[in-house]
């Protein structure tokens, strides 16, 4: 009897028997778990993804706490838990399941999975939003990408076209896409910057002639400049 | 408005403030004077929206990153993300927490966290948490059952019917209907009881899926799409 002709109940069961086993630093059978996997993903069956989700469950919520960018988000484990079984499921599922041919290529990319949803997370809200703060009436960004990315080249090329010197390129990337603090910059950039007060005198220059920009106010969504500085 | 104590400060020492290099004298100043202190919100206003359009927007995703790592990309895909991690710090970072992180040897002591359930009214930040309304009261029709549950998130509906099944079990269909109803076809849907995941499902083209014999109890229901928030359904009660 072939392994493709086996009950679900069946190969759950063993897949469940040998992931015990590995859990234990025994030797283990792999072949159960990916013919799981394969139901689940490959095939697309519901009730085999649903026992990838009950064997493996306790892992991802090991791996969640492991991960240490997990506790910047205060959320629960849950959240991440879920988002990224999910993120597995869509990144695996019909054809796409052959990146992975092997179980432990399946449960590294499950890992890698709980890693991204931590730190998408992380990159999509902790930069600009204190949650402390946050009102009753505040729209919830979606974890996917909300922001228009045409929006932000257009931004970028006029503030490339304000900013033709290199350096001063380099140090609007720095600032406003990396987001890295002035001491960062002199860290990462040892030798082109002395230290935190260059790069601030630098950045005032930049901002100045990014502020008046009539055509990047106009992108950012601003009313025109103010004549003078007085607003600043 | 005025400064409180002149002369005002200059946009250079705004700036400084801005960056968090400006001399103690310069953060008294702002401290004492609404003035100078509401000129320096309207920099760092400009600054955070400039954030907040740009901040890592021409990044690759964690996940591609991930899938970079795990050496699964093509050669052309994987050259651009090395060409940008040699040049990008916070990908660099983050690279290295990837790896960091997929090579720690697990602990050895088995680990059982606490698992916190759904806090009912918390807004987390990612998922949406659907707010049930009031069953409507129906007539007691030979053969029919109970009105269905109606949730709402967003714009989103979600309306679930349980029907009594076999064993005192239930068969729960539901809908999903939204106004990008595309989004959420082949979505993936989670059914958890006492916190313990029962079944899972895919949404079918009209958004519809079914789960079988689920026991009549309190239920949790998470439904992902491939792209967007996460929408929960908490506390539906298949008993009723």
């Amino acid at each position: 009897m072939t392994l493709a002709s086996l009950p679900l109940d069946q190969i759950a069961q063993r897949c469940a028997e040998e992931t015990q086993k590995f859990r234990q630093r025994q030797p283990s059978d792999t072949q159960f778990c990916f013919e799981l996997f394969r139901r689940a993903l490959a095939e697309g069956l519901d009730e085999a993804f649903t026992q990838v989700y009950q064997i493996y469950e306790r892992e991802v919520l090991n791996w969640v706490y492991q991960y240490h960018g997990f506790e910047q988000t205060g959320e629960s484990a849950d959240l991440f838990v879920n988002a990224g079984f999910s993120q597995f499921y869509f990144a695996l599922r019909g054809p796409n399941f052959a990146k992975c041919p092997e179980l432990p290529q399946l449960l590294a990319y499950l890992k890698t999975c709980v890693f991204s949803a931590i730190a998408q997370y992380v990159r999509r809200y902790q930069k600009d939003i204190d949650v402390e703060h946050i009102g009753p009436d505040w729209d919830v960004p979606t974890l996917s990408d909300s922001r228009d990315d045409l929006a932000a080249s257009e931004i970028w090329a006029r503030i490339c076209q304000l900013t033709p010197d290199e350096g001063d390129q380099l140090l609007a990337r720095c600032r406003f896409v990396e987001g890295l603090k002035p001491n960062e910059i002199v860290a990462n950039y040892p030798g082109r910057w002395r230290d935190e007060r260059k790069i601030s005198v630098a950045l005032h220059r930049i901002r100045q002639r990014l502020r008046r920009d009539p055509v990047l106010r106009q992108l950012l969504g601003l009313e025109e400049a103010p004549r003078d500085d007085s607003d600043w | 408005m005025d400064c409180s104590f002149p002369p005002p400060l200059t946009t250079e020492q705004l700036s400084e403030a801005t960056d968090g290099v400006a001399e103690p004298s310069i953060y008294d100043h702002l401290a004492r004077c609404p003035s100078c202190a509401a000129r320096l919100a309207a920099a760092q206003s400009f600054e955070q929206r400039l954030n907040r359009a740009l901040y890592r927007w021409d990044c690759p995703t964690s996940q591609q990153l991930s899938e970079y790592y795990l050496g699964i990309l093509s050669e052309p895909e994987a050259e651009a993300i090395r060409g940008h991690l040699a040049q990008c710090v916070r990908c660099g970072e983050e690279f290295a927490s990837l790896r960091a992180f997929m090579t720690a040897e697990a602990p050895r002591a088995k680990v059982e966290p606490a698992r916190p359930s759904v806090l009912p009214g918390r807004l987390q930040l990612g998922e949406l948490i659907a707010r049930l309304l009031p069953r409507t009261p129906t007539l007691a029709l030979r053969g029919g059952g109970s009105s269905p549950i109606i949730a709402e998130a967003g714009e989103v509906q979600i309306i679930l019917d349980a029907k009594p099944g076999a064993e005192g079990k239930v068969t729960l269909d539901g809908q999903v209907i939204a106004p990008d109803q595309d989004r959420w076809t082949g979505a993936l849907v989670v059914v958890r009881q006492s916190g313990e995941v029962l079944q899972t499902a895919t949404l079918d083209d009209l958004g519809g899926f079914r789960c079988k014999a689920l026991p009549a109890a309190t239920t949790e229901l998470r439904l992902a799409p491939a792209k967007g928030p996460m929408i929960v359904v908490p506390d539906v009660d298949l008993s009723r």
